[in-house]
């Protein structure tokens, strides 16, 4: 197994538009005031890309998606027509930790360098940016649930509709793994081979992620 | 902002109570709560979606911006709406009335020229928003449009619901005692929400 780290040295050539990485203070702060993790993982993939091409502040920054991923996860659940507020976290963390020990070494195996919290940042990005986006879905799913009395024999229920907005959750969360990888210049250049292994390891966390709603009893 | 919001109430109750005229001047009286209702309820429901989006779309966008644009486009609907609201109200009031189901006179021509005109508005507002992203916000031309796009999906689905929750609306002439919404009451298809009643236009039910 390949036990090197990526520690990408800054290049004089790098983007002059992104910012630096996260700093350690500005992570603590997330985690005291969670509403600024929102801004942390939606709107700064530059931010992220460099704290994971510089391996800095990894455990840090992997708690706070870890706690975007089940805090944020909760209302969505909570509210009807799913009614149990842990099922969405462990749908979307459960089934990225599932998969996470086979991104990481299959990744060491062929020789991509990433540390094992590297890569443990790039699975839990997934479920904290689709925790974060089912935290923006819950009021409506909730509104809709309120104002439909559907037969279960129905056509379209509020079950149909949730499940609709945790597949674009799914989907917005491994939008933002691939925002983050093309956000940088150096993350970038992970990329080739990286990105053949992600594609095919996201394949099996979707089946992961179908298996589970299935055992969750979300379909 | 208090402002914004106090014209978007008064300007959607005006062409509420016009749109609510081709039935009965009670039903256009409802309306008055009922439209500003519709808006209110859609912004409350839709904002954390919006701004989910928006963080993911746009840096720098916060959160009360994107309520403050929110606001603003709504009003501008309104505001567009309320000043075609003479003309809807002329129309209710002179149209050829239904007599029954079967006979339903100008009714769906009424209908047609309301929902031209709700469009028309919705358009007008949207590009203009996607304007003043681009303008204010710097955002460039496909992320002003990605942003406004993702906001009308969201306003789609929560408006959308919001309004079947609060029908009818206009109402046929000759139907008396209209409840004030017919909230989860099944539509003549047997649709049960705003989704499967768009589900039913798509694949009727046998």
């Amino acid at each position: 197994m390949n036990d090197e780290r990526t520690t990408l040295p800054e290049e004089a050539t790098s983007d002059p538009v992104a910012e630096g990485r996260f700093t350690h203070t500005e992570l603590t702060l997330a985690l005291r005031r969670p509403h600024r993790i929102v801004d942390f993982v939606l709107g700064r993939p530059d931010r992220l890309a460099r704290n994971l091409v510089e391996d800095a502040g990894i455990p840090l920054l992997a708690l706070v998606l870890l706690v975007a991923g089940i805090v944020f996860a909760v209302p969505f659940g909570a509210v009807p027509p799913l009614g149990e507020f842990w099922k969405i976290a462990v749908l979307f963390t459960g089934s990225v930790l599932i998969c996470y020990p086979c991104l990481h070494v299959f990744g060491s195996y062929l020789g991509f360098g990433l540390s094992a919290g590297q890569n443990l940042v790039v699975a839990l990005l997934i479920t904290g940016t689709a925790g974060i986006f089912s935290f923006g879905l819950a009021p409506i799913i909730w509104f809709i649930d309120l104002t439909t009395e559907a037969d279960p024999g129905a056509a379209v229920t509020p079950a149909h509709i949730a499940t609709i907005f945790l597949c674009v959750c799914l989907l917005m969360g491994i939008i933002q793994v691939g925002r983050c990888l093309f956000a940088i210049r150096e993350a970038a250049r992970l990329a080739p081979a990286f990105r053949q292994l992600l594609g095919l390891w996201l394949v099996l966390l979707v089946f992961i992620t179908y298996r589970m709603a299935r055992w969750l009893d979300l379909l | 902002m208090v402002r914004c919001l106090v014209a978007t109430v008064a300007a959607a109750a005006v062409y509420g109570f016009s749109c609510g005229s081709v039935h009965s001047f009670g039903l256009a009286a409802r309306n008055l709560v009922k439209f500003p209702l519709l808006i209110l309820v859609t912004t409350a429901v839709s904002a954390l979606g919006w701004c989910m989006f928006s963080a993911f779309l746009a840096r720098g966008l916060d959160a009360r911006a994107v309520m403050k644009l929110s606001l603003t486009t709504f009003r501008d609907v309104s505001v567009l709406l309320a000043s075609l609201s003479p003309i809807t109200l002329f129309l209710g009031l002179t149209i050829d009335k239904p007599l029954s189901t079967e006979r339903l006179a100008e009714y769906p021509l009424f209908l047609g020229l309301n929902v031209a005109f709700i469009a028309l508005c919705g358009t007008v507002a949207l590009v203009r928003q996607a304007r003043l992203l681009l303008r204010r916000h710097d955002l460039g031309l496909a992320r002003s449009l990605m942003i406004t796009h993702a906001w009308l999906a969201v306003c789609l689905v929560v408006g959308g619901q919001c309004a079947w929750y609060l029908r009818p609306y206009y109402g046929l002439a000759f139907m008396e005692n209209l409840p004030f919404a017919e909230g989860t009451a099944p539509d003549f298809r047997g649709a049960t929400s705003f989704f499967e009643a768009v589900y039913h236009l798509v694949a009727p039910p046998t």
